[in-house]
């Protein structure tokens, strides 16, 4: 049997909102029909009589009083009445009390009103989104570094059209590593601050680069990455002369260095042109170059391969700069015995690099994933005896899983596999260490090398570490690693790929030209 | 570089840890895709940003916007006069009655919207009774027009008709006019659909005591600068939206003497007093409206401007106005309030959202500057001070800018977020939140409720894609 029920609280004044709130809470309480709670008003006691909840009480109440009126069974009407009155008396619910803005921001426009000292956007979301975050970026003011990939020719170039007009600069698409005012972003190594400024448009290219400088003491002013299309003459080296601008610009930046794959005519003139205008010493090196003459009569050194970059560079700057000893070639083993290369590499630039230096040594047939010079392009999964190439990094294998230099177990899957193989007398490998990159390559590539026991007896591994000691792991607690279970650690991909091939054509005796 | 680096992260996490080592200040990003993924969208954006700017990068969308935010800041409302509507309002003949929201056509119209058109039809005399009224309208004499096509705005049905009196707001650094009609008071009114012989009384009271008096204050003082009353206001705690106690007691005391002596002797003359300041908080509403109206007025047809120029809604249709597609109207079906009721009532009794008000919430106050008036947030079934805020921060997102002229107090002195930027609703999902009352669905019975409402996301969606449509590849790279 429901019947209404009235509370009144004398001269208590509470806003209309708080108890429609209160009203809606205790009205959701067992056995109640309705709860209105509101100053008995004339106005409000009409609105009490049209729903059918005036009481004796109510009309009674002067425009001062509080007035709660329950509609429901016996018990219904005890627990409203109750929790009404206990809501009334509760203190307003405290809360977090904070600043303006303490959120975590969900825009970079947002992120900016917080902090308008940010000044560069790292970008790693799909690529769709990717390049209106840059596009947001750079309307903000921002430098973008884009580490995505999946981005349009068009989208790229509408990006790095925008970031020219303003004064900015994208890195990208796809690249992995920069090292702006000793900060290392994406994959990068610790290195010193230097005099030595570097644009790049490989990423491992760029990390080659960089720790050998740095293992021959020489320091970074800044590393830009520019995204491996941007030296084509489709974009036109957009980023990469207007990184070369900066570097023009920067008082401590002493030496110039550019590295990528062989520019577009066009943009190669305009490369040269600009770091003629710069005036600072510079040295190139493009993967796959055979002639620098341009470059040579114009004052800029060429390198023909990354090392030699590095050592160039280095000696610019400290005449006497060269790479430790300790990883100088050994001879190559005997008793001589043919066979064939397998090169299983994480980083892209590295095993062009790599295989570009093999193909003037190796017999055919030779193979790869990449497109290289003398090799047969072929899928990364097709079966192939001969001289072998890989490059874990390519997309048909990080397609739904990261980049092997962050999770290299497919990697060292394929190197276990060149090790069982009855064809392969040398297997060369790249470790790329740093921020990023898996903290334990070199025990993993010690496993895969007892997994393939007792064949993997019978090879010769061959390795190069790019990193530096500064970095953790260090360079060298991880070639310790290797050498420790028989592989021959060099001191440059450029030198572990001249000795493997040496190895596998079984060539005898002291031919390294270091 | 000169700037130390300082980098803002979107995406893996993988690379965070080199900023912490090498003391690099860092911003994570809570990311989300924008626009709600919608790949069409995002390349709308996308090539918005990218293709439409000048020699030196600088997007003319956002300079467009940067104009409109000017003359935004630079609107000075002033209140002339209370004079009846066909005087002032061009092209209001006796057969002509004006509406909130879209374009509609009676046979169109929500519960609410009928009433209040039956009962203009009767106090302008044009039937005897409801069902002349109807059948007039049914036949089509009627001509039915949005407020906005008239410079107008009207809260709720927003009737406007021949003989109503309306405020007349100056913008005066433009010379544009607005006009908003004088509100009603509470209970049973013509903008929520009634129309019994009280609702008229009352209006004809409007017309013949209360606006006179208030039309002669105003010639004697010289007019009342309203920017100035929003912004005492909004210090005082009330948005202009769902709370207007401050702003009616500010307005009365900017007119009192004038409007005390244009009263003297008049036997009326104490109700019209309570009217304006005692009995009806909401009376500044209509004034902050026409404000309002007559600030956004002069950022239509801005090239380029993807600045909101009105919302709008006639109880079926939720539609907004964008600058440089002035003259289309984006429209959907109105969302309902998310509300708390009145005793009595529910969701069920309630009529979809309804009004010109929302012209409040383009200028940037309302349910843009809930951080000024905490009281309102419990309506939206929010808890306290800091939820207000939190509104007011959010709304920041898709405004072209703070304003500095009303700034909020309680929020150390941040500037109202004023003028919606189309492109930022879009890309952040974010949709500006409408501070309303909401009318019962069955014309007459008046407000059952009140609570925040959104326009429809779609419309918003539409605008940026016609706009994109309009202005892409013209904008030459």
């Amino acid at each position: 049997m429901s019947r209404v029920f009235a509370v009144i609280k004398r001269d208590s004044y509470r806003d209309s909102i708080f108890l429609m709130r209160l009203s809606a809470q205790a009205s959701r309480s067992g056995g109640v029909e309705a709860v209105s709670a509101m100053m008995a008003t004339d106005r409000n006691k009409d609105l009490f009589a049209a729903s059918g909840l005036m009481t004796p009480e109510i009309a009674a109440a002067a425009p001062n009083d509080l007035a709660i009126a329950i509609k429901g069974d016996a018990a219904g009407v005890d627990a409203a009445a109750a929790l009404a009155l206990q809501l009334l008396d509760a203190e307003p619910e405290r809360r977090k009390s904070g600043g303006v803005g303490e959120e975590t921001p969900a825009t970079l426009r947002q992120a900016k009103r917080a902090d308008a000292g940010l000044n560069i956007a790292l970008v790693s979301v799909a690529g769709d989104f990717a390049r209106y975050e840059a596009a947001e970026a750079l309307a903000l003011g921002m430098d973008v570094m884009l580490y995505s990939d999946n981005i349009s020719l068009a989208d790229e170039l509408a990006l790095k059209r925008l970031a020219d007009r303003k004064g900015l600069l994208v890195m990208g698409p796809d690249c992995g590593t920069a090292i702006i005012d000793g900060t290392p972003l994406a994959f990068a190594n610790r290195v010193r601050k230097g005099p030595v400024g570097v644009v790049g448009a490989s990423g491992t290219g760029l990390q080659e680069v960089t720790c050998l400088l740095e293992r021959m003491g020489v320091g970074i002013g800044q590393a830009y990455g520019a995204g491996g299309r941007d030296l084509k003459d489709d974009v036109g080296g957009i980023t990469a002369l207007a990184a070369l601008n900066r570097l023009g610009k920067d008082p401590t930046v002493e030496a110039l260095v550019i590295l990528g794959k062989p520019p577009g005519r066009e943009t190669r003139k305009k490369l040269l042109a600009r770091i003629r205008e710069i005036g600072k010493p510079a040295f190139v090196h493009y993967l796959g170059a055979d002639e620098y003459s341009a470059e040579e009569k114009a004052g800029v050194a060429a390198a023909r391969d990354l090392e030699e970059l590095a050592v160039k560079a280095a000696r610019h700057v400290r005449p006497s700069a060269a790479l430790g000893d300790a990883e100088s070639a050994p001879p190559p083993p005997s008793p001589a015995k043919s066979g064939c290369l397998h090169g299983i590499f994480g980083g892209g630039t590295l095993c062009q690099e790599a295989a570009l230096i093999c193909g003037e040594m190796l017999s055919s047939p030779r193979a790869s994933n990449l497109s290289a010079p003398g090799y047969e392009k072929i899928g990364g999964s097709d079966a192939f005896s001969g001289h072998l190439f890989l490059d874990l990094g390519e997309d048909e294998f990080t397609v739904g899983r990261p980049h092997p230099m962050m999770a290299p177990d497919l990697k060292m899957d394929r190197i276990a596999a060149a090790l069982r193989d009855p064809g392969v007398r040398v297997v060369l490998m790249d470790l790329v260490i740093g921020h990023g990159s898996h903290p334990r390559q070199a025990e993993l590539a010690v496993e895969a090398l007892t997994a393939a026991k007792p064949e993997s007896e019978e090879k010769i591994v061959v390795a190069s570490v790019t990193g530096t000691d500064a970095d953790n792991p260090t360079r060298e607690s991880q070639a310790k690693i290797l050498r420790e279970a028989g592989v021959i650690v060099l001191a440059s991909n450029a030198r572990a790929a001249r000795w493997a091939a040496r190895a596998a054509m079984g060539v005898t005796g002291d031919g390294d030209d270091q | 570089m000169t700037n130390k680096l300082q980098v803002a992260v979107l995406g893996v996490d993988v690379f965070d840890a080199a900023f912490a080592e090498s003391d690099t200040p860092y911003t994570r990003l809570d990311w989300k895709p924008p626009a709600g993924g919608d790949a069409k969208l995002v390349d709308a954006l996308f090539r918005l940003e990218t293709e439409c700017v000048d020699d030196k990068g600088d997007s003319l969308i956002d300079r467009a916007n940067r104009e409109a935010f000017d003359r935004l800041r630079k609107g000075r409302p002033v209140l002339k006069r209370v004079r009846p509507a066909h005087e002032v309002i061009a092209g209001l003949d006796k057969e002509t009655i004006l509406h909130a929201g879209p374009p509609i056509a009676w046979a169109d119209m929500c519960g609410p919207m009928r009433g209040a058109f039956v009962g203009a039809v009767k106090y302008e005399g044009l039937a005897k009774d409801d069902a002349g009224a109807e059948t007039l309208l049914a036949s089509g004499k009627i001509k039915c027009r949005p407020n906005h096509h008239h410079r107008a705005v009207g809260p709720m049905t927003g009737m406007i008709s021949h003989s109503m009196p309306v405020f007349v707001v100056e913008n005066e650094p433009f010379g544009n006019q607005a006009f908003c009609p004088v509100n009603e008071g509470i209970g049973k009114v013509m903008r929520f659909g009634a129309n019994d012989e009280s609702v008229i009384a009352n209006l004809r009271w409007i017309e013949t005591v209360l606006a006179p008096a208030i039309d002669q204050a105003l010639v004697d003082g010289g007019g009342v600068d309203l920017k100035v009353v929003m912004a005492q206001s909004l210090a005082m705690g009330d948005e202009m939206h769902q709370r207007n106690v401050a702003a009616s007691l500010n307005f009365h005391k900017a007119v009192a003497g004038g409007f005390h002596a244009a009263l003297s002797g008049n036997p009326e003359g104490r109700k019209a007093v309570e009217f304006v300041a005692g009995g009806n908080e909401q009376f500044f509403l209509n004034l902050a409206m026409a404000s309002c109206k007559a600030i956004m007025d002069p950022l239509r047809g801005i090239p380029y401007s993807t600045v909101v120029t009105a919302m709008s809604r006639n109880g079926v249709d939720f539609g907004i106005n964008v600058s440089d597609l002035e003259g289309e109207w984006f429209t959907a079906p109105c969302l309902k309030p998310q509300a708390l009721y009145f005793p009595g009532f529910s969701e069920a009794d309630a009529n979809p959202d309804m009004g010109d008000s929302a012209i409040v919430e383009c200028f940037g106050i309302g349910g843009m500057a809930m951080g000024a008036a905490p009281a309102v947030v419990r309506f939206v079934g929010a808890g306290g001070a800091e939820d207000a805020y939190r509104y007011t921060r959010t709304m920041r997102e898709i405004a072209v800018g703070p304003n500095p002229d009303l700034p909020i107090p309680g929020m150390d002195f941040i500037g109202i977020p004023s003028a919606i930027d189309i492109r930022r609703v879009v890309a952040t999902g974010i949709m500006p939140v409408i501070n309303t009352g909401v009318a019962h669905r069955l014309p007459g019975v008046g407000q059952v409720g009140a609570g925040i409402v959104t326009p429809p996301m779609e419309i918003m969606r539409r605008a940026l894609s016609r706009f994109a449509e309009k202005r892409l590849g013209k904008c030459g790279r």
